[in-house]
């Protein structure tokens, strides 16, 4: 009888053949369904485009929203909304994660927190004007205004407004610092002469000239960006209409000159050293290290401050962020609305849109506030508020009706290569290495320049 | 007269047991090339194409030519600060590092108490992740809970702006990188216990001291090893990112901004692909120069056993 037996080269042989072919197979694109068009918000869930168990995925770059995230999912409410949909998501995604997915041709349906205008403007996001207008939760009149009309860009609606979406400029500060500094915290500041004379109140050295604590690091979260510097100074840097650029405006060169004069005071070596503290000059970290004892931030810092560092968070009061000497009577505010941004290669477009629509709800609002301290702008929700849960955040609810100029943030293209370079030349002008008007002129010809190279003046 | 043979007729010259080795042998490395083939040949091709066109990651490559390049030489605000400071960090640190390294290879090759555990002490930073090097980094030399500045503000001194001022900080980086030389000082002594003993006890017959046996044999027949650590050392600092990123993030002023960093900072913060490309492109040609010359020295310096 003849055995049907297969040699040891054989053997190998199939085996390496049936390797590479799984492997080949693992390697091919699944067949993606195709980017769904815009469907009628509020429709049937059945009707979203055929996924596999219709699944939304969602990626953010916050690391604090998971906890929110996981008690939505988990209501009623959310369940009723989105049906048999389940909700991937995934938060502290950089823009590199995301960028990389999206030019890999995998990203997920929906995002937020990474540069809205950017990805919109090169193509990356669709609009959702249409489905904002079929849905019946996501409506002008249910939103403050400003926070409706940031979402829009050349007529088209880049994002679903939500999660957090309120009042961004303020500045905070540390009232057992003030006081201990002879300082009156009820009679804080609101120019730049004025906080500049609290910075040098409240920055404290040893005897051997160590820093021990400054007053206000003007580099630092919302005051250190390129958007609120120049505003402070009534400059709007960059116009969106024309594409014209104003950072050589010899008040941009006023303001960078105010700003440096803040480092020099408190040393710039030991400065940078003082950023470092906590995470590298992480966003707010020095505040609530308890060494920095002023910070220009958005509503979100009274409710973080106190969720990270309670022991500081007791003693934080808000104020309006500083203005230049001659705008003392402004009032400023801005808004910076974030949105469920779907992306063009979205598999799951109504999915991702009923997302952006939860985020829409006093249910959705709620469990935010309470989690993570965000607020967004629905005025259904904000009368629900208790301005005084966190120490400071009434002055942000209040400022929403005593604002005099509104200011509409990071919608420039480069806006963050504009505020690396502003991150140098304040340093150097600080150092003494630059002048304060050849800072602003070195800064419009640098974004003139990238903006060009960039090809968006055409 | 002699006729080329086509691959095709090779084929054909082939026993059927040939070309069924042929054809296993081709099927055993087929996971590696197509691996090489995607994952570095195809990369590397496109990156020559994007940097020739204005790319952002999102919208489809536009062809500009050498657009990315003019601008890099001509008026991007960074690429000369980032040049220097990595010329800077390089020219210094390699040199020292690899001279460090042998000092103390040298000085672990000797008959010491405890060699074994100086060895592995030395050998650690390597292995160490960089995450956690740069974190210890930092709780030694930030000026305001580092270790070191701690100890000087207990004695009411000046602290010291290791990493926060831009006089220091690239020293210190160096510094830094001159402690994580563990690799590079185990080859040391691979090379240092190849020296034959006979040429030490001839030297000592000749009456050769200390110093003339180390500078006569043992550098002599280490060259070809230290050629060899200094190439891997310049590709390697060239190349440097992660702990700079990690301590300085470039500053203070981007004194510390090393030619990397600023690559990655404009493909993926600024949206520059195309100028990122021509960069990674640019850093290429500097590498191959960089090791273009040391190999073109080397027959004045690098001794090869066996050559008159």
């Amino acid at each position: 009888m003849k055995l049907n037996s297969v040699s040891r080269r054989e053997f190998l042989k199939w085996s390496a053949m049936a390797s590479g072919a799984v492997a080949l197979a693992a390697c091919a694109p699944s067949p993606a369904a195709p980017a769904g068009e815009p469907a009628a918000a509020g429709g049937d869930a059945a009707a979203a485009p055929a996924t596999e168990g219709n699944v939304v995925s969602y990626w953010y770059n916050w690391s604090n929203l998971d906890p929110a995230l996981a008690q939505i999912i988990e209501t009623e409410e959310w369940k009723a909304h989105v049906g048999e949909m389940t909700l991937e998501y995934k938060g502290w995604v950089n823009d590199e994660a995301l960028l990389t997915s999206i030019a890999g041709g995998a990203p997920p349906d929906a995002h937020s927190n990474h540069a809205y205008f950017n990805l919109y403007t090169r193509g990356a996001a669709i609009s959702v004007k249409d489905m904002v207008e079929a849905s019946s939760i996501v409506k002008k009149e249910a939103m403050l205004d400003w926070a409706w009309d940031y979402s829009f860009y050349e007529g088209e609606m880049v994002g679903v407004p939500g999660i957090e979406s309120y009042v961004q400029w303020g500045m905070n500060y540390n009232t057992d610092a003030a006081q201990k500094a002879g300082l009156d915290p009820a009679a804080a500041p609101t120019t730049w002469s004025g906080v500049r004379e609290w910075h040098e109140a409240l920055t404290t050295k040893d005897d051997a000239g160590n820093l021990l604590q400054m007053g206000l690091d003007p580099g630092d979260a919302m005051g250190g960006d390129v958007d609120f510097g120049t505003a402070s100074f009534g400059v709007k840097w960059f116009d969106e209409t024309t594409k014209e650029f104003s950072l050589g405006d010899e008040r941009v060169a006023a303001y960078l000159n105010a700003a440096a004069d803040f480092i020099r005071f408190a040393g710039p070596d030991q400065f940078a050293g003082m950023r470092q503290v906590q995470g590298n000059g992480g966003w707010g970290a020095a505040f609530e290290a308890g060494v920095q004892t002023m910070i220009i931030e958005g509503y979100w810092h009274p409710g973080e401050a106190m969720i990270n560092k309670p022991e500081i968070a007791q003693f934080n009061q808000a104020t309006w962020a500083p203005v230049s000497d001659d705008r003392k009577d402004v009032k400023m505010q801005a808004v910076n609305a974030h949105f469920v941004q779907i992306l063009k290669d979205a598999k799951n477009v109504e999915g991702a849109f009923k997302l952006g629509e939860f985020f829409n709800t006093v249910q959705a609002c709620d469990i935010i506030f309470k989690n993570v301290g965000w607020i967004h702008p629905l005025k259904e929700f904000i009368p629900t508020i208790d301005a005084n849960a966190y120490p400071g955040l009434k002055f942000y609810i209040d400022s929403e009706a005593q604002a005099t100029e509104w200011y509409l943030l990071r919608r420039c293209p480069i806006h963050w290569f504009v505020k690396t370079q502003l991150d140098e030349i304040r340093d150097l002008i600080a150092r003494d290495q630059m002048t304060p008007a050849d800072g602003a002129a070195e800064l419009q010809k640098r974004a003139v320049e990238e903006f060009e190279a960039q090809g968006l003046n055409a | 007269m002699a006729v080329a043979t086509a691959p095709g007729n090779r084929l054909r010259g082939m026993s059927r047991q040939e070309r069924r080795n042929q054809f296993l042998g081709l099927l055993f490395i087929a996971p590696w090339l197509i691996g090489f083939i995607g994952l570095a040949v195809i990369p590397l091709v496109m990156s020559f194409y994007y940097s020739l066109t204005r790319y952002d990651l999102i919208s489809e490559p536009r062809f500009i030519g050498l657009g990315n390049y003019e601008r890099l030489f001509t008026n991007d605000p960074d690429f000369w600060k980032v040049i220097g400071n990595t010329f800077y960090y390089v020219l210094l640190g390699v040199p020292i590092g690899a001279f460090v390294a042998f000092l103390v290879a040298n000085l672990l090759n000797t008959n010491i108490k405890g060699r074994a555990i100086f060895r592995s002490i030395i050998y650690i930073p390597t292995i160490v992740p960089a995450v956690c090097t740069a974190m210890v980094w930092l709780f030694l030399l930030n000026t305001q809970y580092g270790a070191i500045n701690g100890l000087l503000k207990a004695f009411e001194w000046p602290t010291i702006p290791f990493l926060s001022s831009p006089g220091l900080a690239k020293p210190t980086l160096i510094l830094i990188y001159i402690w994580a030389q563990g690799s590079a000082v185990v080859i040391y002594l691979a090379a240092l216990q190849e020296v034959p003993r006979s040429l030490y006890e001839a030297a000592t017959v000749d009456g050769a001291n200390g110093w003339h046996k180390f500078w006569n044999v043992t550098v002599p027949l280490c060259t070809p090893v230290i050629l060899f650590n200094s190439i891997m050392g310049f590709i390697g600092a060239f190349q440097e990112f992660t702990l700079p990123w990690l301590l300085t993030q470039g500053g203070p002023a981007k004194s510390t901004e090393l030619y990397v960093m600023n690559l990655y900072r404009n493909a993926f913060i600024q949206l520059s692909m195309g100028k990122a490309s021509a960069m990674a492109w640019i850093l290429l040609v500097i590498i191959v120069v960089f090791t273009a010359i040391l190999f073109s020295t080397s027959a004045r310096w690098v001794y090869y056993g066996g050559e008159k």
